[in-house]
């Protein structure tokens, strides 16, 4: 220390008080903060799904269902390991913080990965729950959201799934499989609903929940999707127009089932999409009017085959993909014409616009509800069966 | 009696200086002369060491006609009793008179004695007390001749010692297994055998002013720093302790941050390690009845070498090396990442995984960070225990740790299983980086409180603390964190993998300046070209 030389012994004594207090203050620092954040785990109870729904009074019917760890030795994952809980509130917001009135935990909102949102607040008005799902930092954004369908949200939360611990998860994990595999539903997280909902021009699909049955047992069953027009539900698209829905708003698939007539037969043959790749862009028809162009490539693997005739050669294979080609625009227009039908921007043909004439959509975007039933569109489909999953014949029965 | 003798030694070892060779001048203000008249010798010296048991004076008679009176004065157990028989006595007394060509009173100079008869290797004179008493504690026999004021140190040193045996702290499934010994002569020859080069100097010094041990410090004189060496020699010369019982005491003198956490000296039993590092240029300090050699410089990468290294092919060396680092930041950080985890970002562990965690956590009484300290610390007693326990008794402290601690604090709803797994995993990993452990332990608790207090927050700032910290430690002028901080290129070859060894050509570059390369270009192995 510099400073030390040539000061006095008294000088040199305050200078390393003054050090050590420095590095006193430095270790009491922490202490200072205290445990803000700090939750117990044991104080915690773990939010699978969370459910808000409207109550006749316009209160918010807010609903939890929480995963009910099973003490160890775990006896068996798939039994049913939850419990829903349901309280009123004036907000959201309320009505979560309510529920500890009734729960000695708190709940942990982190690991929810569904949100169920009641038929009845969807019918009125989304605004009433999504400033909780964007506001909340305990909101994942990655949440999956639904729309129950024919009964609450907190019914939908109390109904257990088979072969999950709760429905929640199993909620989640289902609407994802079925992507790949089957290709029916899209799923939506709070973050895609938040941006669909903010930009004009496009509205937002929820996939529909209801309750069904399985052995006698109640259970949840995806069905169709709720279609929004601004911020409430208009409409429903069942799942063949679901299927349209696919086709039209993702850029690129993989995975998923198409099962189409054999033409000139009764025979049905499924095929697994490989990949498919999807690009709409405007057009202006000979007469001035706008058309939006869809032009889609779909690979196909054959699948499997409901029937005995030898269909995998080359004149038949080339009436499949006319086959499959029909089927894919039969849905898509299906889809479409049901969305202009309920004037609802589904298809995102007005962000298209937007991004594409900028100019065209700042004239377009005050009488685009009533201008998008008559949007016209084509559609330019390339369907293509590569393989036939290694087994080139039909099976040969004699 | 040995106070007595202590005292005697520690009056006369006080007027020597620390750097006294055995063979030199002794430099003190007094020089207790020696008469020339045996009876008067050993009155001094017998008054001197007092009555001990384990002094032996043995008189006898020589010469042709048996007129040269003589005493031999050694230490029992300190010397080799078949040396002083047939190397002292005999010639003396029985082989004296074949020597006929010689007239009979030439024995009566002392030097003609050590010219013709003694048998022995190493024979030196002496004219003062002091010299005499040096000589005779560790483990001289003096000889002391009627008529002569100088008398003999016969080396015969050869005491009970624990021979070269296989290492029972740093094994190797490849690699030698022979270690150092308590034997400081052992020591330097195995060394020796390793390195047999006139460059390797082996320094003689001696430590402290009761203990009187001898240290050795080796190096490769062509490629150690000088400037190491010296400042070395500047600290070890600064030591002024009664007592040097181990290398610790040493290290702890000569380290350069007695307040880190972090060893600044390395240390190893293994000869064929110690070889290595005076091989790159390091000083090897090697201490008198034990076998820890101490290294300097130390750097931080050294903790997670192994001898093996280098004798096992790059790949696997590679994998093993890269391991010990992953198992280095397990034993620092998983059990503050397991508090922090818990109780403040439960977001970030997976779902399935945390509801398995809550199910394991359900009642248990603690919250996470005094279960991480008290699980830390039974364990630091369990491996305390192991350590000083008599192997006999070992299974038993198994059974106790294993079982009542492990399994029935987990059944009995005390601790949650999550943690045990957290705390064994944290034991193993820490054995993988020995070299480090004790500033481990430190460091994982500051960061369990951290992590208790602050959450991730907290380990960030500890572990920045800790960074700061090794970034301004330096080992004997070498920063502690080379090869990273400041980064070395060419080192990288040997840090967080280990590269072929023909691509090693350089030896660390802030370690040593001259000579240093350490091997050909080009000596990567490849069939002949023209056969």
């Amino acid at each position: 220390m510099d400073s030390l030389s040539g000061v006095s012994v008294f000088e040199g004594v305050k200078v390393l008080l003054r050090r050590w207090l420095q590095y006193l203050l430095i270790l009491f620092l922490p202490l200072l903060c205290g445990c803000w954040n700090l939750v117990d785990v044991n104080d915690t109870a773990i939010c699978t799904a969370v459910g808000v729904d409207l109550t006749p009074e316009n209160n918010i019917l807010f609903s939890l269902q929480l995963a009910k760890p099973a003490p160890l030795p775990i006896t068996g994952a798939n039994e049913t390991q939850m419990l829903a809980v349901t309280i009123e509130g004036q907000t959201a917001g309320a009505a979560a913080r309510r529920m500890n009135l009734l729960l000695p935990r708190i709940p942990l909102y982190e690991h929810a990965n569904s949100l169920v949102i009641g038929e009845k607040l969807a019918r009125k008005d989304l605004a009433y729950v999504i400033d909780l799902a964007i506001r909340n930092r305990h909101v994942q954004r990655n949440m999956l959201v639904f729309v129950s369908s024919g009964s609450r949200a907190a019914d939908i939360l109390h109904t257990p799934m088979p072969l999950y611990p709760n429905s929640g998860f199993g909620l989640n994990n289902t609407i994802n499989l079925q992507k790949d595999r089957l290709l029916k539903y899209q799923p939506v997280n709070v973050a895609q609903l938040v941006r669909e909902l903010s930009t004009p021009g496009i509205e937002p699909v929820l996939p529909l929940v209801e309750s069904s049955t399985l052995n006698g047992k109640d259970t949840l069953k995806l069905n169709g999707g709720a279609v929004f027009k601004g911020r409430k539900v208009v409409g429903t698209l069942n799942p063949y127009e679901m299927m349209g829905y696919q086709w039209i708003r993702n850029p690129r698939l993989q995975g998923g089932l198409l099962t189409i007539t054999v033409p000139g037969s009764t025979d049905k043959v499924s095929l697994e999409l490989l990949h498919m790749q999807q690009k709409s862009s405007l057009h202006r028809t000979s007469s001035g009017d706008l058309q939006v162009n869809i032009q889609l490539t779909a690979d196909f693997d054959f699948f499997e085959q409901k029937g005995a005739e030898d269909v995998l050669n080359r004149p038949r294979v080339q009436d499949l993909q006319q086959a499959a080609n029909e089927e894919i625009k039969r849905q898509i227009t299906a889809c479409i014409s049901k969305a202009q039908g309920m004037g609802s921007d589904i298809t995102g043909w007005g962000a298209l616009i937007y991004t594409t004439e900028p100019e065209l959509w700042a004239e377009l975007k005050e009488d685009w509800e009533q201008l998008y039933p008559g949007i016209e569109y084509s559609l330019q489909i390339e369907t293509r069966i590569l393989s036939s999953s290694l087994t080139t014949k039909s099976f040969p029965f004699h | 009696m040995f106070s007595y003798l202590k005292r005697k030694l520690g009056l006369l070892s006080l007027a020597n200086k620390m750097n006294n060779d055995s063979d030199s001048e002794p430099e003190g203000p007094v020089h207790s002369e020696l008469s020339n008249k045996l009876k008067n010798n050993i009155a001094i010296i017998s008054d001197i060491v007092g009555v001990s048991e384990d002094f032996v004076i043995r008189e006898f008679k020589f010469g042709l006609h048996k007129q040269i009176d003589a005493a031999l004065l050694f230490f029992d157990g300190l010397v080799k009793s078949e040396e002083i028989n047939h190397g002292i006595i005999r010639p003396l007394m029985y082989e004296s008179h074949l020597l006929t060509t010689v007239s009979p009173s030439c024995f009566e100079d002392i030097r003609a004695l050590k010219e013709t008869l003694l048998a022995i290797g190493e024979v030196t004179e002496a004219n003062t007390i002091e010299e005499l008493m040096e000589a005779l504690f560790s483990g001289n026999a003096i000889l002391l001749l009627d008529g002569n004021a100088t008398v003999l140190m016969i080396d015969v040193r050869g005491w009970a010692s624990r021979g070269v045996e296989e290492s029972k702290t740093e094994q190797s499934v490849r690699g030698p297994h022979e270690s150092f010994t308590e034997n400081i002569r052992f020591n330097t020859a195995l060394l020796r055998r390793r390195i047999q080069d006139p460059d390797l100097l082996i320094e003689y010094l001696v430590l402290g002013k009761k203990s009187r041990t001898a240290v050795c410090i080796a190096y490769l004189k062509t490629v150690a720093h000088p400037e190491l060496v010296e400042e070395l020699k500047r600290r070890l010369n600064r030591i002024d302790i009664d007592a040097v019982l181990e290398s610790g005491y040493i290290e702890q003198l000569i380290e350069d941050d007695p307040f880190s956490p972090f060893a600044t000296v390395g240390n190893s039993e293994r000869p064929d390690r110690i070889a290595a590092r005076v091989l790159e240029g390091r000083v090897a300090i090697l201490v008198d009845t034990t076998p820890y050699v101490l290294t300097v410089p130390m750097l931080f990468l050294e903790g997670f070498q192994a001898p093996e290294d280098y004798y096992s092919r790059p790949y696997y060396s590679s994998i093993v090396r890269l391991l010990r680092f992953v198992a280095f930041f397990i034993t620092l950080l998983s059990p503050a990442l397991y508090v922090a985890l818990t109780t403040y970002h439960v977001e970030l562990i997976p779902t399935s995984l945390f509801i398995t965690m809550v199910a394991a956590e359900e009642g248990t009484p603690f919250p996470a960070v005094l279960e991480a300290i008290g699980m830390g610390l039974v364990f630091e007693i369990l491996r305390e225990g192991g350590a000083r326990l008599p192997t006999i008794i070992g299974p038993a402290l198994s059974i106790v740790g294993a079982l009542i601690i492990g399994d029935l604090a987990v059944s009995a709803g005390l601790v949650s299983a999550p943690m045990i797994i957290v705390v064994a995993l944290t034991a193993v990993s820490s054995f993988l980086v020995i070299g480090h452990t004790d500033a481990i332990t430190l460091m994982r608790l500051i960061l369990v409180l951290l992590a208790g207090v602050l959450g991730a927050f907290g380990i960030a700032i500890g572990l920045l603390g800790m960074l700061i910290h090794l970034t301004s430690l330096r080992s004997f002028g070498v920063p502690y964190l080379t090869p990273w901080a400041p980064s070395v290129k060419t080192d990288l070859k040997d840090s967080m993998i280990r590269a072929p060894l023909w691509k090693m050509i350089l030896r660390p570059r802030l370690i040593t300046e001259f000579d240093s390369q350490r091997e050909a270009f080009r000596l990567k192995p490849h069939p002949p070209e023209n056969p």
